[in-house]
């Protein structure tokens, strides 16, 4: 580079005037200003919709008919844990049996879509309470209880079936003392979890 | 003599500059800044339900759910690489996230992904000495009442500019 002093053209820039080299100088701050860039990627959102799980209520939870008396008492539909469990009732003194009808709780529970297919369900924990028709009085049920074995309930299930399968509860009815003649009813969840 | 010597001094200068310049327009120098994904947005596993709903990944990599629940460990935030290759002050960058992207599922089924948020949020620094930033990116999807079953996926574009 040395040489280049005689170089005709490096000759022609020397002999510019200083405003050529105010020129290169504000060229050179223009090309920092473009090296002050942008950048882009792409990446991936993404997710999955699991099959979706349905509850269906097939048939009630029924205690039947119940004797009270002076006494407190409690009558209960119990359960074996098969698929197809037997459902009895039984009454602790204070209430007494009447009739035949009774019935545990039937649900189908079914899902759609791939993907894991097991199933555990959530009972109440909360009594829930009957009302009777027409009012002035209720009573409580508790100790809800279902067919599947036992760690298959709650947050950290066990061995649980496949869906689709009928899921049956059962539960105890607290008869009061003298509890007044009627017909008494009401609501209860049950939940539904896949994992 | 004198005057010739600052000439060439002057024409060195000039050639230098001249030669800088065309480094950076042919991009021989290294991207003044550069971004790259370490981790995928991911909202994971979720159980639709009749009422549609919501679930959200907040650039920490937490996630909530509403209307919906949600399934499993595998969801998590965004997570980018921003080096800065500029020397001088402190190298901030604005972050520009997209408005909403709509995922394709199965079939025509989609859903769409907007509310997207970033940590640090609208302007980062990647500070001397190492000039490198890590930008997490969060969002909120949004399920469709009873939304069909199967995997879901689009791209997204973060673009980070160096200045503010």
């Amino acid at each position: 580079m040395g040489s280049g002093a005689g170089n005709p053209v490096l000759r022609r820039i020397a002999r510019g005037s200083a405003a050529a080299v105010i020129v290169l100088l504000s060229l050179g701050a223009a090309g920092r200003v473009d090296a002050q860039g942008s950048a882009s990627f792409t990446s991936t959102a993404s997710a999955v919709i699991a099959g979706s799980l349905r509850i269906t209520n097939t048939g009630p939870l029924h205690f039947g008919d119940v004797l009270p008396s002076a006494a407190p008492g409690t009558v209960s539909v119990n359960l074996t844990t098969a698929a197809t469990p037997t459902v009895t009732r039984t009454a602790t003194p204070g209430a007494s049996l009447s009739g035949t009808a009774f019935s545990a709780a039937t649900f189908l529970v079914e899902r759609t879509g791939t993907g894991n297919p097991h199933v555990y369900v959530t009972l109440p924990i909360a009594p829930v309470t009957l009302v009777r028709s027409g009012g002035g009085a209720s009573m409580t049920v508790d100790t809800f209880r279902s067919n599947l074995n036992a760690t298959c309930n709650g947050t950290s299930p066990g061995p649980c079936p496949s869906a689709p399968f009928t899921l049956w509860v059962g539960g105890r009815l607290n008869v009061g003392g003298n509890q007044a003649p009627g017909i008494y009813s009401g609501t209860f969840a049950v939940t539904a979890h896949q994992f | 003599m004198v005057i010739r010597r600052r000439s060439i001094q002057i024409a060195f200068l000039g050639a230098y500059l001249v030669a800088g310049l065309v480094r950076s327009a042919f991009g021989q120098q290294p991207a003044p800044i550069t971004i790259s994904t370490d981790r995928d947005l991911s909202f994971g596993s979720i159980a639709p339900g009749p009422a549609g709903g919501s679930v959200t990944i907040d650039p920490a990599g937490g996630r909530t759910a509403a209307g919906v629940v949600v399934l499993g460990s595998g969801f998590g935030a965004a997570s980018y690489t921003v080096r800065v290759n500029v020397n001088g002050g402190n190298p901030h960058y604005t972050i520009t996230l997209p408005t909403s992207v709509t995922l394709q599922g199965p079939g025509a089924a989609t859903m769409t992904v907007d509310t997207f948020v970033s940590d640090p949020s609208g302007t980062g620094n990647a500070k001397p000495p190492a000039r490198v930033d890590q930008l997490n990116v969060g969002a909120t999807l949004r399920v469709g009442p009873n939304q069909p079953s199967g995997s879901y996926s689009a791209p997204f574009l973060v673009t980070v500019n160096l200045g503010n």
